[in-house]
């Protein structure tokens, strides 16, 4: 149960920045989506909560704990990332992907012990994995792959799960499918989790709490149905759009106007 | 009991078939009738007839540092194409070859015949060659952060350039001596005997348990550089030992042997297929791959020809070949 807040933190390159006084606090068992426009600085935001980019400034505590002060070791046992794009360059085997989860508690040399494997097991099973247990990473579809990238975040027992675009490239019935599991496994095991989208309706059925992005700063945090305004949205993303309600969920349904009208164009 | 496992058991048994064979052939055939005999003179010590004494003072080093040398070749491999995330390279891919040629085509030209540590000057030049070539492009690749692995590879190919056209400029430059380079760059291992094994034994010793041992860190890598190090993997520090390992173990190699090309390439990837990507079972598997093939590559360079014996690297290559195209053509699925 480790809440993540994040303070007046401004993120980017020495030469750059590309999002200024972020105040933002994720909570244990909730789904928080990330949303903006290409550029808008989600990655960015993922790079440094994961520590492949230094702060600029400002900071982020994980249970009253500062990031700043966790060393390597630490931190990579609080945090399981998920890149948007993640390579599998050999075919390892499912199972052996998923071992390495326990790289962070057991390190690259010494074997892993029962509990372990137990672990990893318990991922495999969690993650309906089973039965690919000894299919090469590199014969799987990308649905069947980013359960393999979650369920090696479980074997890690990471508190906090960042995902970059987990849906990027699957067909309908996978979006869902991994972002079902994804918020799942956040409600059973009460982690914080990050995720950023380009859908803005699968945000609207998945997310609990919504922080859209744009012009360098968070512009909004809030429910689906507060974030998810017509306005709101196109000043993020720079495209009017209608909202709708989904027929099913009540949630909100976003319909984009391509032909600009009279007026709003320029 | 694991299949794996079972799988390098069964290669370290052919392997051991494969050195028997290995002593029994050659230019003097010592047949199984005779072996035991044989053998009682060599362990009593008191080594009179020719038999005895082409089998250990000729074939017997030969043939250990031929599986040492094979073996390192592999391993090398296996951890660079691990590194490099790429089914290309291979022990020589940032240099450490064209290090090795130079050293020694200016060891040959200067005419210098010292010996140290029962290395002879040319393995020495190899040794330190290649050393310091892989040094250099790992300085000069270093000033990039941002594409270290692929900044490393430009440096090789650069610095390979560089260094082999400096080697053609000293062979041309002095023609008397072009016969011997050239022998040198085609690789043998006539007439090694148990000095040169005992020199190199403890390098590629270490060099292999190294690679080993760095195992987890390489699967960790095939995710990609961003994911291995939010597992919590320390680049620079993963670099550096796997280049430690893998430079040690080809210079070790190069200085016994010269540069044999192609065992550090290919025997990686039949082992991928025998027991996986997994490189805690991938580096035995390329280790004893490598062993098996040099050994049969050497026992056909001396062999084949009658009296006369060809460069090994010619054996490797030409027997290596059309295998592993042979191995691309049944390929399934992606490797």
């Amino acid at each position: 149960m480790s809440r993540l807040e994040i303070e007046n933190l401004s993120c980017g390159y020495p030469t750059r920045t590309v999002l200024k006084n972020v105040t933002l606090t994720a909570e244990p068992g909730q789904t928080l989506v990330l949303l903006g426009a290409n550029g808008a600085g989600k990655t960015t935001l993922f790079r440094t909560l994961s520590g492949q980019l230094p702060p600029l400034s400002g900071s982020f505590q994980l249970a009253d704990e500062d990031f700043g002060s966790l060393s390597l070791k630490q931190r990579v046992r609080e945090l399981a990332v998920m890149p948007q794009s993640e390579s599998r360059d050999w075919p390892l085997c499912v199972e052996e992907a998923v071992r390495l989860g326990r790289a962070p508690h057991r390190g690259w040399v010494f074997p892993l012990t029962k509990e372990d494997h137990q672990i990893v097991d318990g991922a495999i099973k969690r993650t309906c994995l089973d039965e690919l247990r000894d299919r090469p990473i590199t014969e799987l579809s990308g649905g069947e792959w980013r359960r393999v990238i979650l369920a090696r975040a479980l074997a890690q027992k990471a508190k906090v799960l960042l995902l970059d675009e987990p849906t990027a490239g699957l067909d309908l019935k996978y979006q869902h499918e991994v972002l079902h599991l994804v918020q799942s496994l956040t409600h059973d095991r009460q982690l914080t989790t990050i995720l950023s989208l380009h859908d803005l309706n699968l945000a609207a059925q998945f997310a609990d709490v919504i922080a859209l992005l744009g012009d360098e700063e968070l512009i909004a945090v809030g429910s689906p149905a507060e974030v998810l305004t017509e306005s709101l949205i196109e000043r993020a993303f720079g495209i009017p759009v209608s909202i709708l309600q989904h027929p099913v969920y009540g949630s909100p349904l976003i319909a984009p106007l391509s032909h600009w009208e009279e007026g709003q164009s320029g | 009991m694991n299949r794996k496992v079972l799988i390098l058991g069964g290669l370290s048994g052919i392997l051991l078939v494969t050195i028997a064979i290995s002593v029994m052939v050659g230019s003097v055939t010592v047949s199984l009738s005779q072996f035991p005999e044989t053998w009682q003179e060599i362990s009593s010590g008191q080594i009179f007839s020719s038999h005895a004494t082409i089998l250990w003072k000729l074939r017997l080093p030969r043939i250990l540092l031929a599986c040492l040398t094979g073996a390192a070749l592999g391993v090398a491999g296996a951890g660079y194409q691990g590194l490099f995330r790429n089914p290309l390279a291979d022990p020589f891919v940032i240099g450490s070859a064209s290090g090795a040629a130079f050293g020694v085509a200016l060891v040959i030209v200067m005419g210098v015949q010292t010996t140290l540590f029962g290395f002879s000057a040319m393995s020495l030049a190899a040794f330190i060659g290649s050393l310091l070539a892989v040094l250099c492009v790992f300085i000069l690749a270093g000033r990039n952060r941002e594409t270290p692995m692929v900044s490393l590879l430009l440096a090789g190919v650069a610095l390979s350039t560089f260094l082999s056209a400096c080697v053609s400029l000293l062979m041309i430059v002095n023609s008397e001596k072009l016969f011997v380079i050239f022998g040198w760059l085609m690789g043998s291992l006539s007439g090694r005997s148990w000095a040169e094994l005992q020199a190199v034994t403890p390098l590629i010793a270490v060099g292999l348990v190294m690679m080993w041992l760095l195992s987890r860190s390489l699967d960790a890598l095939a995710f990609g550089e961003e994911t291995a190090a939010t597992l919590g993997l320390g680049r620079k520090k993963f670099l550096a030992l796997v280049l430690s390992a893998g430079s040690l173990l080809t210079a070790a190699a190069v200085s016994a042997a010269g540069i044999i090309g192609f065992v550090g390439l290919i025997c990686p990837h039949i082992a991928r297929r025998l027991v996986g990507a997994r490189h805690a079972y991938l580096i035995p598997a390329s280790a004893l791959l490598g062993a098996m093939l040099l050994l049969i590559a050497d026992d056909l360079a001396r062999t084949i020809m009658g009296n006369s014996e060809l460069p090994v690297g010619i054996m490797t290559a030409m027997l290596g070949g059309p295998f592993f195209l042979f191995l691309l053509k049944t390929k399934r699925g992606t490797a």
